[in-house]
């Protein structure tokens, strides 16, 4: 399986490379566009990781809702030219003390588990099947999901708007 | 063969993870904070679904990651409309220049 | 174990189910009346809380379940405070209405977010399961992101918004990684089935107890301990003043309520709290309680001390409260949740009492700053005097509820052995005598800027009278709730 290992480690470098750029880049326009392709390369691990209809969703919802959100955020925002990111130096300090902390920690852990691993076998038919939870185990986390889309839309709406004077025709 | 082992996954997401703890703590901008929230929520999708592949057999995993989807989009919704409407405030999307409330 | 399947589910649930209808119709109500009279609007949402805690009563005595295949639980304890969340939202309501009439606030949607909130804080106080927790959870943040930045026109409600988000997010994205380890571990995200896996096979400690960590930043970040407390004073101070009593209640009782059920059923073998799965003795669990408890209240009082802004006051305050309630989470025993759970029904009534006056000042007298307070003894002495009962009751003097609640939380401590953090608890609250004293000298004892009189209408001097009250009732006759909660200490395990 030397080509999938080959196209796996592909993948991969692309993920944490981009995912580099978003967290490193000085101007947030680069770091913008460099999560957009982040979020492709993650899409590209849950292929390899048998879960095909997942990969579909972080496309549809990801790539296509969130990362073109962001990206309007900075164009409503000022000239994106300027917009670079502060960055102050003592809490780059702190921060990546943290973060290595956390990374060390986290890859310590990983090592040390003895994670009860079984042969991965892809599942038929998965979109069907994850439908079937929705409407049997998962309902009410579904329902949940409804309502909080509710209002996270209207709440938007409301908060984004000029000003209330707009409404009053 | 890498791409079959559990351990190359929770590796990935544990840098993913920590790159976007560091984007938080030391970025100013808050739409620069945002993009390294959405690489955490990333790192937590993925492994879920590496879990559900090699752990937990089932599609389980799977479904929770759909739902930590949904729960991403709403919150950078909401997160992206208060930025902006400050933005009308402040002009400027930096944390530190929202100052009026010290103590 | 009796767990339901969705359809036998529903009766189960019907306050949420009602809370959600109500949701619909206070936008449609909003949609079809004219912009001028918010008050229907108002109206409906109080309809609905009230029926919401018409159908608590009866599914109140119902047989503890499981519901949604494992999803949601209802037992005993979840019923207790789900009374508290739809009381705060009443009082929320009824504190709104009385604001909103003189401010130019487009309330439909505000009300609708208050039901919204209430809701979410029924479900977090049921959830069973890692998803459910974070849904719920979630929920909850999201509109309290919008309540936050809803005084539009107010550059520090936007601020507040913007800082809340962003923490809020980071904290919800940390305890998601935290879930998935767990869920790694396990194979589970049902807190029972985690329990059962954690029991039967032996779990790495390290793994475990950084899950643990992060699952705890989540929710301590609703709860507002220390160190994820950063938010709270602004949120606070930036937002509408009804909103952030609302905050400092219901939310906070979630955070607990989930906080409970998260501990007891997933790490422990039975209900009290005796024997636990054997990762978590080396992990320290009680350890990490006492610190996180210590820490909140140290910085909590000592930050309030030097504050001149009655409401950043009450927001340390808020955060010292939930450190003094850890205490009780900290002696991991029956004692300690009774001790909780009377502690969040006094707390309700006095902060939501002492929220509305500073609400009210605030309105009146264009000011949140403790030098709005001064003379107010004569200017509307029945604020004054409700205003003293709730400090008071705040810093735990007797004869009121405060007092009572400290008093079970310190002899909860006592039966646990845990002496010194009682004592490091008795000086807090003696620290805290400082800030509120402040506030009541400035009311009673210095002279007032203006010689204008604080006007109020008889609905708004009826709701402090009625906040007092129960503050006051509670600290003498505290027999028939002491009563309710200890038949209400009951989680549903297995």
């Amino acid at each position: 399986m030397v080509i999938a290992d080959f196209a796996f480690i592909l993948v991969a470098a692309f993920v944490l490379i981009c995912a580099c750029v978003v967290v490193f880049h000085n101007k947030i326009i680069y770091s913008a566009f460099a999560l957009l392709f982040c979020f492709f390369g993650v899409a590209g691990l849950y292929v390899f990781l048998n879960a095909e209809f997942l990969a579909g969703t972080q496309l549809l919802v990801y790539v296509g809702g969130i990362s073109v959100l962001i990206l309007f955020g900075i164009l409503l925002t000022k000239n994106i030219e300027d917009l670079t990111s502060k960055e102050v130096s003592t809490q780059k300090i702190f921060g990546g003390l943290i973060s290595v902390t956390f990374l060390g920690g986290l890859i310590y852990m990983v090592n040390s588990v003895d994670w009860k691993v079984s042969t991965p076998k892809p599942i038929e038919n998965s979109p069907v099947e994850i439908g079937k939870l929705f409407m049997s185990d998962f309902l009410i986390p579904f329902e949940i999901a409804g309502v909080l889309l509710l209002v996270a839309l209207i709440g938007a709406v409301v908060i984004g708007r000029d000003t209330d004077k707009d409404l009053e025709v | 063969m890498i791409y079959n082992q559990l351990e190359t996954y929770l590796v990935i997401s544990a840098i993913l993870f920590s790159l976007g703890l560091y984007a938080t703590f030391t970025r100013k901008n808050a739409i620069s904070i945002l993009m390294g929230v959405e690489l955490i929520l990333n790192a937590a999708c993925i492994n879920f679904v590496a879990f559900s592949n090699f752990v937990e057999i089932g599609l389980s995993g799977q479904v929770v990651t759909i739902f930590l989807i949904i729960l991403a989009a709403a919150e950078a919704a909401v997160a992206l409309a208060i930025v902006l409407h400050l933005y009308r405030h402040i002009q400027s999307v930096n944390v530190d220049e929202a100052t009026t409330l010290e103590g | 174990m009796n767990t339901l399947t969705a359809t036998e589910s529903i009766p189960y649930i019907l306050p949420e189910i009602i809370l959600v209808i109500g949701i619909c119709a206070v936008f449609l109500v909003d949609l079809l009346i004219k912009k001028e009279s918010k008050t229907p609007v108002a109206l409906t949402a109080l309809i609905f809380v009230v029926g919401a805690f018409l159908a608590l009563l009866k599914i109140d005595g119902l047989e503890p379940s499981y519901l949604f295949s494992g999803m949601l639980v209802l037992d005993k304890m979840n019923v207790y405070f789900k009374y508290i969340f739809i009381i705060s939202a009443a009082i929320a309501t009824l504190v709104s209405m009385q604001t909103y009439t003189s401010r130019k606030l487009n309330s439909g949607e505000y009300y609708a977010f208050l039901l919204t909130a209430t809701l979410g804080t029924l479900l977090m106080s049921g959830a069973s399961d890692l998803l459910t927790m974070a849904m719920s959870i979630e929920v909850v943040s999201i509109v309290s992101y919008c309540l936050a930045g809803y005084k539009k026109e107010d550059m520090e409600s936007s601020e507040a918004a913007l800082k809340y988000v962003l923490y809020g997010a980071l904290s919800s994205g940390i305890m998601l990684y935290g879930a998935s380890i767990l869920f790694g571990l396990t194979g589970e995200t049902n807190l029972a089935g985690i329990h059962t896996a954690l029991a039967t096979t032996e779990v790495n400690s390290i793994a475990l107890a950084l899950s643990i960590v992060m699952i705890l930043g989540g929710i301590g970040y609703k709860i507002a301990f220390a160190p994820f407390h950063f938010w709270c004073p602004d949120v606070y101070q930036g937002s509408p003043t009804p909103v952030a009593a609302f905050f400092s209640v219901a939310p906070k009782a979630a955070g607990f309520a989930m906080l409970l059920r998260f501990i007891s059923v997933t790490f422990t073998n039975d209900p009290s709290f005796t024997t636990w799965i054997p990762e978590i003795e080396s992990i320290g669990l009680q350890k990490v309680l006492i610190a996180i408890s210590i820490l909140t209240m140290t910085l909590g009082n000592l930050s309030a001390l030097n504050q001149t802004n009655v409401k950043r006051i009450l927001a340390y305050s808020s955060i010292a409260h939930a450190g003094y309630m850890l205490m009780g989470m900290a002696a991991l025993s029956f004692a300690g949740v009774e001790a909780i759970l009377f502690y969040l029904a006094t707390y309700l009534f006095m902060n939501f009492g002492a929220f509305f006056v500073v609400d009210h000042i605030g309105r009146k007298v264009g000011s949140d700053e403790i030098y709005a307070f001064k003379g107010l003894n004569t200017k509307a002495p029945l604020l004054a005097f409700t205003m003293v009962i709730f400090l008071a009751s705040l810093a735990g003097l007797p004869p009121m509820a405060g007092f009572i609640g400290k008093f079970y939380l310190f002899s909860a401590l006592v039966s646990s052995e845990l002496y010194l953090l009682a004592v490091w608890g008795l000086l807090n609250s003696v620290v805290s005598l400082y800030y509120y004293w402040r506030v009541a000298k400035a009311m009673y004892l210095e002279e007032s800027l203006s010689d204008e009189k604080v006007e109020f209408n008889l609905s708004g001097g009826v709701l402090a009278s009625i906040l007092a009250g129960f503050t006051l009732i509670l600290g003498i006759y505290f027999n028939p709730l002491s009563v309710w909660v200890k038949s209400s200490v009951s989680i549903l395990f297995g």
